[in-house]
């Protein structure tokens, strides 16, 4: 009898029909009746002071309904980090001062989107310029421009990790070696722009229609900001065109549409252009990291120290949350006996660096899995070997800090190793790079002072047996309303399309913390579980007293039938259940509720997912350029909910961390971001994707859904660093700065036939 | 050096104040934990958090 009737076999989308038919009414989508068009001015300055704004031109303009400015707000500095008042340290809409090109400073609405835009030209904004500093490591130094004033030698945050005595174990230490890199910055890409359509009514109601990973965390930010009570704003995101980190905090479209809605008791609807999207919206944290690392001549792992600088850029945001987990990352997934990182987030006059996808983990493993084929190289031993000598298992404490608890990284190394030598010989200039990785499947922090469980969902039964399933979560194309429907299925024994979803309506969805740190699956699919284990209980109860079985048997529910387990041909059908059931409850449908908040799970996450990923890339000689040809992923999720889902995962990641790998890059000159478009930051086209291939290694995790882990982030986390190390492998030169690019591989390998020379 | 750990994590102004205030200066301590080899940022505090602990009564 085969074990699940739902998980783990391939379902489609539930929402994919109404997505490619274009019934899928995204934010870009939503009209309403009296909706104004919004736009927003921007600062043209990286520092300065706002010395003073004059709107009057601009209101005088025919067919503007409104404009605002910072004065117009409460003067709140918010953020997502609201247990660390000092970390909150964002306005939205400037007040006194702007520190970065692109911060919001005025918002009009107009009868349309041109006038608009014709009224930001008369605002008369009377700045200040001030020295501005935009690189992590000239921000610091003694003398360097302020950016904030709180912040002595604009240090925004540190964070420290430490176990075991690492001098102790350097000093044991056969062979050491120490090297420096620099990770570079990721714009997120969404297909879907930020956009919101806030609708402020005389009631003193706010409903915002907004492209968000979180409704909730938007509702609160909002209600704060604004000054409001929480329930008094209503957060609709019904589908939301992706987010990968950079929609679960507030942005300015929310923030000005609502303030210019409140003037005009009229809806707003601001959606920023793909030019505001890359300037003036939060990307990846630029790292300058250094990484020493102490081994014995067997390869043993005994020693490591982080030094970390990240690029913080104007404010806070997530990026605190990033240099932890780079430091925690950075030791993934291996058996370091000690272990010493120290992270410093330093304010710039640049774009704010905050979430993105693998959240400060795709840089440690860059640096970490580069240097340890280099280490491999110097030791002579097989690079996969060294791995597996060092690798975590299950029932690994991380000193004061994890407890992994299920752990398939070395069925992983295996099933790699094994298509590598499927391979074959290679043609030359080819080769090819692992990356081994762990990441976290959700967090348990609680920075964001929540006083409600983590996630929670509500199940309501119908006469009909249609189960209407209410969650907090957000899919953002990741795929996540199709896992709840199909846990949820599961577990009450009935199918996927006797589910109907309700999500994305702070109205009437529990709460949920949002898509972010790959946490649906585990957290909003235990709360699924648990109210549908409640439901079923319900079912059974009635279900008992109409069978009247020995007390010894149990019962359950498969495929709308419930049995005896012990004699499942001993049953009745769920839907003649439903009807006695709500007969019997009055007339009322069942009704069910689950929950699930980590507890004691250590400092980061309740559970791990791992992989090893293998990269066979082509480097041209002549011109440095590389050509993908083959990736090939273990992935260890614990139990997969949905195979095509996890495929779909992978694919994707494999796009965004190559790019992130070789191809994408935010250069900049004084602050300005000089590729801020879709011609000139290059993403990876689909002609450009190798042949993916995935292998599932099935663990299971006792803290997740019938087993299951993450599978989302963990995906984009070891991409470049294995591609670094096909290049290595390829052509023998190692590339230490984020994006590889042909420029960079032509410098190395001229530099490398140097000294061979010499 | 678990204090000098907490004191650094928090790295609120009322840590940074006592540090300061102790001929010490808060920032330096953390740019020598990353410029320079070893430990010697939190040693130092760690060093003077023991002698400052010798200076307090406990009460019987």
């Amino acid at each position: 009898m085969k074990k699940y009737n739902v998980i783990n076999t391939p379902v489609h989308n539930i929402d994919g029909i109404a997505k490619v038919t274009g019934r899928a009414r995204y934010t870009f989508d939503i009209s309403l009746p009296h909706m104004l068009h919004g736009k927003i001015l921007r600062s043209p300055y990286a520092h300065a002071k706002i010395l003073n704004i004059s709107v009057i031109k601009a209101e005088s303009l025919p067919g503007v309904k409104a404009v605002v400015t910072g004065q117009d707000t409460l003067g709140i500095k918010q953020g997502i980090w609201r247990r660390y008042k000092e970390l909150c340290d964002e306005e939205i809409l400037a007040r006194d001062k702007v520190r970065y090109i692109g911060e919001p400073v005025a918002a009009v609405a107009a009868i349309d989107e041109d006038k608009a835009e014709e009224a930001l030209d008369l605002i008369e904004v009377e700045y200040e310029p001030l020295p501005a500093v935009f690189e992590q490591l000239e921000a610091i130094k003694e003398g360097a421009p302020l950016i904030h004033e709180h912040a002595e030698r604009n240090i925004n945050v540190t964070r420290h990790i430490e176990w075991g005595d690492v001098d102790e174990a350097f000093r044991a230490a056969d062979y050491i070696r120490e090297d420096w890199f620099r990770c570079s910055s990721q714009a997120h890409v969404c297909m879907e722009t930020h956009c919101a359509v806030a609708s402020y009514t005389p009631e003193g109601k706010l409903t915002v229609y907004t492209s968000t990973q979180s409704h909730y965390y938007i509702q609160v930010l909002l209600a704060w900001i604004l000054g409001m009570r929480e329930n008094d704003v209503r957060v609709i995101s019904r589908y939301t065109g992706g987010g990968f980190g950079s929609k679960f905090e507030l942005d300015s479209a929310q923030f000005c549409s609502s303030l210019l809605s409140m003037k005009v008791c009229k809806p707003v609807k601001i959606v920023l252009s793909r030019e505001e999207e890359f300037m003036a919206t939060k990307r990846r944290t630029p790292m300058f990291y250094y990484l020493r690392s102490g081994v014995k001549k067997d390869g043993s792992f005994l020693a490591k120290e982080a030094r970390v600088f990240t690029e913080g850029g104007a404010y806070t945001a997530m990026g605190a949350t990033a240099l932890y987990l780079t430091g925690f990352f950075q030791a993934f997934p291996y058996v370091w006996p000690s272990y010493r990182y120290d992270g410093y987030r330093v304010y710039t006059n640049t774009a704010p660096t905050s979430a993105m996808r693998g959240f400060g983990a795709p840089q440690a493993i860059f640096c970490a899995e580069t240097q340890i084929d280099l280490i491999a190289d110097e030791l002579g031993i097989d690079p996969i070997e060294l791995r597996r000598k060092n690798v975590m298992y299950p029932g690994y404490e991380v000193p004061g800090q994890a407890y992994i608890q299920s752990c398939g990284i070395n069925q992983c190394l295996d099933k790699v190793e094994e298509w590598i030598k499927s391979r074959g010989e290679l043609p030359p200039n080819r080769g090819i790079g692992i990356a081994a990785y762990g990441f976290m499947s959700g967090g348990i922090f609680n920075w964001f002072d929540t006083p409600y469980a983590f996630s929670s969902a509500v199940i309501q039964i119908n006469i009909d047996g249609k189960v209407d399933l209410y969650v907090g979560s957000q899919d953002m194309g990741q795929g996540s309303n199709t896992t709840m429907a199909m846990i949820c299925a599961e577990e009450l024994g009935v199918r996927v399309e006797d589910i109907r979803l309700h999500m994305g309506d702070t109205e009437n969805c529990p709460v949920d913390l949002g898509a972010w740190g790959s946490r649906e699956t585990l957290m909003q699919g235990n709360a699924v579980k648990m109210a549908a284990s409640d439901a079923k209980r319900q079912l059974l109860e009635f279900a008992a007293a109409k069978l009247s079985p020995n007390i010894v048997y149990d019962m359950d529910i498969k495929d709308r039938w419930i049995h005896l387990i012990a004699r499942p041909e001993r049953g009745i059908s769920y839907f003649d259940i439903v009807k006695e059931a709500i007969r019997g409850k009055d007339g009322q449908p069942i009704i069910a509720r689950g929950h699930y908040t980590p507890h004691r799970k250590g400092m980061i996450s309740p559970a791990y997912s791992f992989g090893v990923q293998a990269v066979e890339a082509e480097v041209d000689p002549d011109t440095g350029k590389i050509s993908l040809k083959n990736c090939v992923t273990a992935h260890d999720c614990g139990q997969v909910i949905n195979p095509i889902g996890v495929k779909g995962q992978l694919e994707g990641a494999i796009a965004m961390a190559a790019g992130y790998g070789f191809t994408e890059d935010l250069p900049m000159d004084e602050g300005k971001i000089l590729n801020p478009n879709l011609v000139d930051y290059k993403i990876l086209r689909t002609t450009e994707m190798p042949e993916t291939n995935v292998f599932e290694v099935e663990t299971y995790e006792p803290e997740g859904p019938f087993g299951a882990k993450e599978a989302g982030e963990g995906l984009t986390n070891p991409t470049a660093g294995a591609l670094g190390n096909a290049v290595y492998h390829a052509t023998g030169v190692s590339i230490k700065g984020l994006p590889i690019t042909p420029e960079k591989v032509l410098a190395a390998l001229k530099e490398k036939n140097k000294k061979k020379k010499k | 050096m678990d204090l000098a750990r907490h004191i650094f994590g928090t790295g609120d102004q009322a840590h940074k104040d006592w540090v300061n205030s102790k001929g010490l200066n808060f920032i330096e301590l953390l740019l020598i934990q990353t410029m320079e080899p070893g430990n010697k940022g939190y040693q130092t505090l760690a060093d003077l958090l023991e002698k400052e602990a010798e200076k307090v009564d406990f009460p019987e």
